[in-house]
């Protein structure tokens, strides 16, 4: 439904792209998740998606919503698929709401702008979406501002303007990071509710492997721009291919960490760093002469698509991830 | 669950009201009688503005005339309150037209970018880089003295400040959270720019506009006083003051009363700005 291939994004003045032969589908009904560190591009990639990356980037490849380019639609045609045909739901729903409108005010927005529904049916649309994103006493939650609503609240309030129009496709940039962990999971929990109850994919950015193992059918590990690994949740988080995805489970891995928690050794590359090869062999401890050259080529193994000169180095290691919920 | 949304505040303790509070009650009080002079000069003064009374000619305050006459005894009260709307008005009007123009010019060149960015802001640039008084002194003089090239001239020098501000706070809020979320909502670009562009923008704009009128009112009268602006007999407080001149040290009362129009109004726009940017909130 909607099929990412081989997107790079430059922006103008770094010398690295943000995104780089970015490949990625995502099915009705199945939640794929990115996951990635700060600055690895998984938010430049949500933003394409709805062609909001502002006029100083260089596009190459394509985003095709049902065989339609994303790239080359119309101002009209465009304005119709976001909110309507690809939902989006931001990192932080405090600025994703306007300070100076009630959220059900910003709801029924949404809602008029796509449909001609006079103001009262509209705000009656937004009361019911907010019941089902299940927020209590939605009509005072409606008559409140921003600033008025607890995060969780607040993040359901953002998901129910997302989906307000029965998007087939579901964006969501980082939903959970600004809740704590109660509140998060049960975000995600309602998240995964919804998505089954409409039959919609979902595309959800994290930086989280907790967030993965709760909710993604499919994930796709992003490391500096390129789509280390792509493949079904399960497969992934238990027989990591991509060593930088090995080391982000051992870094989680609490009990086998026995109280000393492992980060990933150094940091990740910046933009105005050029990388010949591969773009995460500066830190990994199994890289050789190869990797510091050649770019690795995606390989298919079974049904994930590993970008590593040596995918096979770290297959048949049993992992164990902790579930927040 | 959401205490804000309930009325839980506990009472807050009496404290002094602060000096530009008590200030700025004065100054809206002020504003507010002038305005009504503005709208109806009428409720001031019954005489006529231009009645001549030769047999009354600078004769100091009395009953007949609460403020003295001029050099042709025309009444100084009626002249004054006549005078607003002319002085007030063409300053009111003069900064209207520098908001709209502005808004417009800075909302368009903030929000597309670019070249059209550029090429406008240059534009900007080349107003703002004549010393402002003298392009209308420039101007009232190549259009001819009257109160309408001095609005023309001090509208024309005007604007570019507008533009400049607007189009700063539209280039920051483009980018900002909840515009590219209304953009991801696909609203339409009307809207986006009219409720959530233009709306966080409007609070900087009245700040700038209200004490904006007050120097406008000063060039105005400052033109009017060079005899740019205003001809006789029209009333208005720059020409008062002109023509009040040659009698500065026998009729006190000709200059006096004009200036402290000016001057009155001025400080108390200029008060009612400040209260407005230091209220906290919308």
């Amino acid at each position: 439904m909607l099929k990412i291939s081989n997107l790079t994004v430059g922006y103008s003045r770094s010398l690295r792209p943000a995104l780089n032969g970015v490949s990625l589908e995502v099915g009705t009904g199945e939640v794929v998740c990115v996951v990635g560190e700060s600055g690895s591009g998984k938010s430049t990639l949500a933003l394409a998606c709805l062609r909001l990356l502002g006029s100083d980037v260089e596009i190459g490849g394509t985003i095709e919503l049902d065989g339609r380019n994303i790239f080359s639609l119309s101002a009209a045609e465009l304005r119709n698929v976001r909110g309507r045909e690809i939902g989006f739901v931001n990192q932080d729903a405090l600025s994703s709401f306007s300070a100076y409108w009630t959220v059900g005010e910003q709801i029924a927005e949404t809602i008029e702008a796509h449909t001609n529904l006079p103001r009262r049916i509209a705000w009656e649309r937004t009361l019911d979406q907010l019941a089902s994103v299940r927020i209590d006493n939605p009509e005072r939650i409606a008559r409140s501002y921003p600033h008025e609503l607890s995060g969780g609240q607040r993040q359901r309030a953002a998901l129910a303007m997302g989906l307000a129009l029965r998007p087939r496709i579901l964006i969501a940039d980082e939903p959970t990071s600004a809740l704590d962990v109660t509140t998060a999971s049960h975000l995600l929990a309602l998240l995964r509710q919804l998505q089954r109850e409409y039959s919609i994919g979902v595309l959800l950015i994290t930086h989280d492997l907790r967030v993965v193992e709760a909710v993604a059918d499919r994930v796709a590990v992003m490391y500096a721009g390129i789509l280390g690994e792509v493949g079904a949740r399960d497969e992934v988080l238990r027989r990591p291919r991509f060593p930088y995805t090995r080391a982000l489970i051992d870094s989680l891995d609490l009990e086998r960490a026995r109280g000393s928690l492992k980060g990933v050794p150094g940091v990740p590359p910046g933009l105005s760093e050029t990388l010949p090869g591969c773009p995460f062999a500066p830190r990994c401890t199994r890289a050789e002469d190869i990797c510091q050259r050649m770019s690795p080529a995606p390989v298919t193994i079974g049904e994930t698509v590993v970008r590593c000169h040596f995918p096979d180095s770290v297959e048949g290691v049993e992992v164990h991830v902790h579930s927040v919920g | 669950m959401s205490a804000a949304a309930e009325n839980s505040r506990p009472p807050r303790p009496w404290r002094m009201p602060a000096l530009l509070d008590v200030f700025a009650v004065v100054a809206i009080v002020l504003l507010v009688l002038l305005a009504i002079v503005v709208i109806a000069p009428g409720i001031f003064s019954a005489r006529n503005p231009l009645a001549l009374e030769i047999s009354a000619r600078l004769h100091g305050l009395s009953d007949a005339h609460p403020l003295g006459t001029d050099e042709l005894g025309r009444d100084l009260l009626a002249r004054i309150a006549y005078g607003a709307r002319n002085s007030v008005g063409v300053s009111l009007l003069i900064v209207v037209i520098a908001v709209v123009v502005g808004l417009v010019w800075g909302t368009i060149a903030g929000w597309f970018g670019g070249w059209l960015d550029a090429m406008m802001m240059r534009i900007v640039d080349m107003f703002l880089a004549f010393p402002a008084f003298v392009l209308a002194m420039a101007l009232a003089a190549a259009l001819g003295p009257s109160l309408t090239s001095v609005a023309i001239a001090l509208a024309a020098v005007w604007w570019p400040g507008y533009a400049r501000l607007v189009r700063g706070s539209v280039i920051a809020l483009r980018s900002s959270g909840h515009v590219v979320a209304a953009q991801a909502q696909g609203l339409p670009t009307s809207r986006i720019i009219w409720r959530h562009v233009l709306r966080f923008i409007w609070r900087d704009v009245n700040v700038r506009a209200t004490a904006d009128v007050g120097y406008a009112l000063m060039a105005v009268t400052a033109l009017s006083f060079l005899g740019l602006g205003a001809q006789s007999p029209t009333p208005e407080w720059g020409l008062l003051i002109r023509s009040s001149a040659a009698y500065f040290y026998t009729a006190w009362w000709y200059m006096a009363f004009p200036g402290l129009a000016v001057t009155l109004t001025a400080v108390s726009l200029s008060i009612l700005g400040d209260w407005i940017a230091a209220r906290p909130g919308r």
